[in-house]
């Protein structure tokens, strides 16, 4: 499973909490470029794996690379440096600042490793065009909707310059016009070269912008594949819808 | 060997009257997610009750018990659970643990003002003292009851807890609130109860306690920070552990007395610091906290960025104000003035620390007290090096006390500032001298010590007025730093760590540096403030810089608004304000002192502050004039007329209200 | 409970929401939610993750408040209601998750139970009757049982309220199959006794063959109602997207 040119890597990723099993024997690797779309029913296991990767939770088992370096045992600043970003479930916007100064402490915190030619200010004021909150640059953060705040989430971890996105649910809560736009971005960026995690319940919108899709259900990999073939998967339908109940 | 049973006996009883109070401390803290600050204050409170009624009134004994314990106790604990405490379940941390400080303060300022300290009352312990000797040591009747009152509320809670509906409730209620409701059972009624049952516990430990120490208000409220430690030892929420933590750490304490007290060094006068130095150690050893997102609740709190040119047109007025007026003021107003802007300072520096990064301190008067003895030590003279000194010796020190803050969040990180303000007015402060490798640092010792002021080549600021210019010259220069600050990188990413640690490590930021650095800062600004009050007191003695001298100042800050520089000048204000008002009228001194504690209750009904009710209410202003000259009374916007913050409505709906209607009448977003 | 002397009549719903909306921090979450369940029948609510059916149990069940609509219990309008009030009408809500409390015995989380009204010899007896296996694990904190086992705990609280109004999120959700088949044989039977029950589940097709009526979520909408054979199509693209 190790592939010399994948931005990110995860091998035989295994958490537990106490007795329980939340993740077995995950294995995925993310190619340059690549939007890889994560979905499964709730309770399989994906904010988690997202946790893992991100270093904010240790792993029982298992290794994460990072563009070839390992990080296993790395706290998550040293994994942001390594070029990976992320967005929350469970919004995690600075409140108190604005939209734009959301975008611009980002771009300054990452200042002095991620080598940018930008000035932070500039960086920031591109982003938040980008993801489509221009208009509301000078508003407070705790004062957005769920849908901008989710999209300054995005414009907030562009901003590090990460090679790898993990991006979790960043369409819950858009109107479609929003998500469509979310779409179009995520592709975009891909074509410039970012890999792109996408865990979302707008199963639309996994499906219509991923290359490929992974189906976690209870801790572990169902499948990964094209998502018409991941669609079509009776394995897939039945994790989804479950299977009748035989009473006795 | 018969020492040691001697101590032994001192620290059982000791320990058992620790463990009652630690052990109604995770009772409320458990059921109800409010760890009680004030439980000591409670517990004085009621020892004092139960004074006036025993010895005031000459009520029998056993009567005044039962309506101290079995009423008054228990209706102060649920009334302040349900008045006071039910309205923070919206609140931060930080709030929770202000507000029950400002009730300990509060409740201090009461119990001075209704049994004034100058006056002697023998608090004899239970059956006079009676003893009688167990395998050669001697025992008081006190001490058995003492112990059987422990064991009583062991018992008792045991059983309340496993054996009734009520005690299976306040469990629930631990396991999962909001499950309980849907069993139809009610939290707010089990954290009633639990807070009047906690009330009750502090009152019986203060009633026991009050034997050994004396009736005295200070030391009572203080003793109980070692039922704290002990409730840390059960971690909060294991009532056998904080029992067996009581024990453990009354034994510690008489043993560390009994051994170390007849040294002449300054091992000597240790005792205070025990059970303070047990407590942080425990604190330290608590595993790490995992990184936090932020809590989901929408904060109120407000952190405006003035441009800083306007900022420096108010300093400069400032100054100017303080050299015209200065000549004008009488000796007594010219003091208050200057010690209300020296402090002012000291609330300067909780502004990065408390309002910017939101880690709460009760410790920055020690800070303070490090920078004048920095002053007196390295600038006997007066030199404006001393100055220097003094922020960069607290700094350090402030970076030192940061270490255990990396670990510790909300109460933990409070009690750990609480522990080390303690250890030092109690312990170091009040020594002759420190001395370190031959060196000897002199302290404030039992009555005071000489804090030098300011002398420059060519300017003096021996005098009283050229004290107010160089105070309000500092004051101005610091306000201007924070307001910078605020609108630096590094400010955004106090904010930014404030709001959401998870959030920007996953960004990159390494936050032990953040946070060490603004643990300094802050220190570093207390230390300055610390040396200029020390040199416009003089003589300095050292409860100039207690845990109790903090709290006004801290309160106030936070009342005036600990998100912005204006808090700290309505703050300021504030307390020269309440201290003009107890000089002029001496008659509401005493209200003057539960002041602070009222206005960090207020805190409740409004966590912003003063400085953000002024703004908004001027803002509120502004825009009802600009939205009503621009339509021209049309009738659409009556419903701008009502302040909505008045009738409860979230500031920053507010806020996209008035943005929605600036888009509709075709005038972009409001700036 | 429910059955007072002027008694509804069996054709009015025992639970009905009239155009709910309801949201958190003024962001909606479900919009226009009309239902009416029948008193006695099984009716499933299915849907993917995210689409609103645990706010649409909070809401029904007055633990959240509607933003605008109606809910009635019993043809009533109970808006506002305290939910120790519905408890005691007989409201019996098993939200998503284990809703037992771990660090309470299997007696102790009986015992609170009480609050519905019902003496705790009744509850224990009717308990430990038809779920035998709790009654050997009296002593044993809940935490420590099996999933089905707790859900068995959790559901035993219906017994002792009868006739109850069942609501229960994701009853199979980590579940052995024949532990889920046990415990929908439990609800099957509570509800020939008369109860009405409420069955939420992300996963459709456990659940569809055992009801008697069915809504599909998405997307915050109830978007099709009808017998569980009508609703089957509605399922693929509410649940996997269509291309």
């Amino acid at each position: 499973m190790t592939s010399a040119t994948a931005t990110l890597e995860v091998e035989g990723i295994e958490v537990r909490f106490g007795g329980l099993v939340a993740l077995q024997g995950i294995d995925l690797a993310v190619e340059p470029g690549e939007v890889l779309g994560l979905i499964g029913p709730n309770g399989a296991g994906k904010s988690t794996l997202f946790n893992v990767v991100s270093g904010l939770l240790p792993p029982t088992a298992g290794h994460v690379r990072l563009n070839g370096t390992e990080v296993s045992r790395a706290g998550p600043a040293r994994r942001a440096r390594l070029g990976l970003g992320r967005t929350f479930q469970n919004l995690e916007t600075f409140g108190v600042l604005t939209v734009r100064e959301n975008v611009l402490v980002a771009a300054e915190i990452c200042r002095r490793w991620a080598r940018s030619q930008h000035a932070p200010e500039v960086i920031a004021d591109t982003l938040v065009e980008r993801v489509g909150l221009g208009h509301l640059k000078f508003e407070r953060a705790d004062a957005l909707a769920t849908g901008s705040a989710r999209l300054l989430e995005v414009a907030r971890s562009l901003a590090t310059n990460p090679s790898v996105l993990l991006l979790d649910e960043p369409a819950s809560g858009l109107t479609d016009h929003e998500t469509d736009h979310l779409g179009a971005l995520l592709r975009e960026l891909a074509g410039e070269g970012l890999s792109v995690v996408l865990v979302d319940h707008n199963a639309n919108l996994v499906m219509s912008i991923s290359h490929r899709v992974a189906v976690l259900k209870a801790g572990r990999m169902l499948t990964v594949g094209r998502p018409i073939d991941v669609q079509a998967d009776l394995r897939v339908q039945e994790a989804y819808l479950g299977a009748p109940v035989v009473m006795s | 060997m018969h020492n040691f049973l001697i101590y032994s006996v001192l620290g059982l009883s000791a320990g058992a009257i620790y463990a009652v109070a630690a052990g109604g401390l995770v009772l409320t803290y458990t059921t109800s997610g409010i760890f009680n600050f004030a439980q000591g204050a409670i517990g004085m409170l009621g020892a004092f009750t139960y004074w006036q009624f025993t010895y005031g009134w000459g009520w029998p004994a056993p009567l005044s018990l039962v309506i101290v314990l079995g009423v008054i106790a228990p209706l102060f604990g649920a009334a302040l659970e349900s008045g006071i405490l039910r309205g923070l379940e919206q609140t931060t941390e930080a709030v929770r643990v202000v507000v029950t400080v400002a009730i300990l303060s509060a409740l201090v300022g009461l119990a001075l003002w209704i049994w004034p300290p100058n006056v002697a009352r023998p608090f004899p312990a239970f059956f006079n003292g009676d003893k009688f000797t167990i395998v050669g040591a001697a025992v008081t009747v006190h001490q058995l009851i003492s112990m059987g009152c422990a064991v009583a509320v062991a018992i008792g809670l045991a059983v309340l807890l496993r054996r009734s509906r009520v005690g299976t409730d306040m469990r629930a209620v631990v396991d999962n609130r909001d499950l309980l409701v849907i069993y139809g059972g009610s939290p707010d009624r089990v954290s009633a109860l639990s807070w009047a049952l906690g009330s009750s516990l502090a009152t019986l430990s203060g009633i026991l306690i009050a034997p050994t120490l004396q009736l005295s208000v200070l030391p009572l409220t203080l003793l109980i920070v070692n039922a704290y430690a002990a409730a840390i030892m059960g971690r909060l929420s294991r009532l056998p552990a904080t029992f067996v933590g009581a024990i453990v750490l009354g034994l510690a304490e008489s043993y560390g007395v009994g051994y170390l007290s007849n040294r002449g060094d300054f091992l000597a006068g240790i005792r205070p610091a025990i059970p303070v130095m047990i407590l942080f150690v425990v604190l330290l050893a608590l595993p790490h906290a995992r990184l936090r997102g932020n809590v989901g609740k929408r904060s109120r709190d407000w952190f405006p960025s003035p441009p800083v040119r306007r900022s420096a047109m108010y300093a400069a007025a400032f100054v100017v104000l303080a050299f015209v007026v200065g000549p004008h003021l009488s000796v007594a107003n010219m003091f208050t003035v200057n010690r209300a802007i020296a402090l002012g300072i000291v609330a300067l520096s909780l502004i990065p620390l408390v309002g910017y990064a939101g880690q709460l301190t009760l410790c920055q008067m020690s800070f303070a007290g490090i920078g004048a003895l920095t002053m007196a030590y390295v600038a006997p003279g007066g030199s404006p090096l001393g100055l220097v000194a003094a922020f960069v010796v607290a700094a350090v020190v402030g970076a030192l006390v940061a270490i255990p803050a990396l670990r510790l969040r909300g109460i933990y990180l409070a009690l750990s500032t609480a522990a080390f303000t303690i250890v030092l007015d109690r312990w170091i402060f009040t020594q002759d001298a420190l001395r370190i490798f031959g060196w000897r640092i002199p302290l404030f010792g039992i009555y005071s010590l000489q804090v030098p002021r300011v002398q420059m080549p060519g300017v003096s600021f021996g005098s009283d007025r050229a004290q107010l210019v160089l105070l309000s010259l500092v004051f101005s220069i610091v306000a201007l730093a924070v307001v910078t600050i605020r609108r630096s990188r590094y400010g955004r990413v106090l904010l930014a760590m404030r709001e959401s640690p998870a959030a920007c490590a996953t960004l990159g930021l390494r936050l032990t540096v953040t946070k060490m650095s603004v643990f300094a800062l802050s220190a570093g600004i207390a230390g300055l403030g610390g040396a200029l009050y020390g040199g416009l007191q003089t003589a300095v003695p050292a409860d100039t810089f207690s845990f109790f001298q903090t709290l006004p100042v801290l309160l106030l800050a936070v009342v005036g608004g600990i998100g912005a520089v204006g808090g700290a000048v309505a703050g300021t204000v504030l307390l020269g304000l309440f201290e003009a008002i107890s000089r002029i009228w001496p008659s509401t001194s005493n209200l003057i002192a539960v002041a602070p504690g009222l206005a960090g209750i207020g805190l409740v009904r409004n966590p912003g502050g003063i400085a953000s009710d002024l703004h908004a209410a001027v803002t509120q202003f502004r825009n009802r004039r600009r939205v009503s000259a621009a339509s021209a009374g049309s009738a659409g916007d009556e419903a701008f007329e009502v302040p909505l913050e008045w009738i409860g409505i979230d500031r920053t709906i507010r806020a996209a209200d008035i943005a929605a209607l600036d888009v509709a009448l075709g005038r972009g977003p409001a700036s | 409970m429910i059955a007072a002397p002027d008694a509804p009549t069996p054709t009015v719903p025992i639970l009905e929401l009239r155009g709910v909306d309801a949201g958190y921090n003024g962001i909606g979450a479900i919009w226009d939610v009309d239902l009416a369940v029948a008193p006695g029948e099984i009716f499933a609510l299915v849907g993917p993750n995210g689409a609103g059916k645990s706010t649409l149990i909070s809401v029904a069940a007055c633990l959240h408040p509607a933003t605008s609509g109606d809910v009635l219990l019993g043809g009533q309008i109970v808006n506002g209601t305290a939910p120790r009030e519905l408890v005691r009408r007989g409201v019996c809500v098993v939200p998503e998750g284990r809703s037992v409390f771990p660090n309470l015995t299997v007696q102790e989380n009986l015992l609170l139970v009480t609050h519905a009204g019902v003496s705790v010899a009744e509850v224990e007896a009717l308990a430990y009757e038809r779920f035998p296996v709790l009654g050997t694990r009296r002593k044993q904190l809940a935490g420590t049982l099996s999933g089905g086992e707790q859900q068995m705990l959790a559901l035993a609280r219906s017994v002792a309220v009868d006739p109850a109004v069942l609501l229960v999120d994701e009853l199979s959700m980590g579940l052995a199959p024949l532990v889920v088949a046990e415990l929908y044989a439990f609800i099957a039977e509570l509800a020939s006794g008369g109860a009405t029950v409420i069955l939420v589940e992300q996963f459709a097709r456990t659940v569809l063959g055992l009801a008697e009526n069915a809504a599909v979520m998405s997307n915050g909408r109830i978007v099709r109602t009808g017998k569980p054979a009508d609703v089957e199509d509605a399922l693929e693209a509410a649940y996997l997207g269509e291309l």
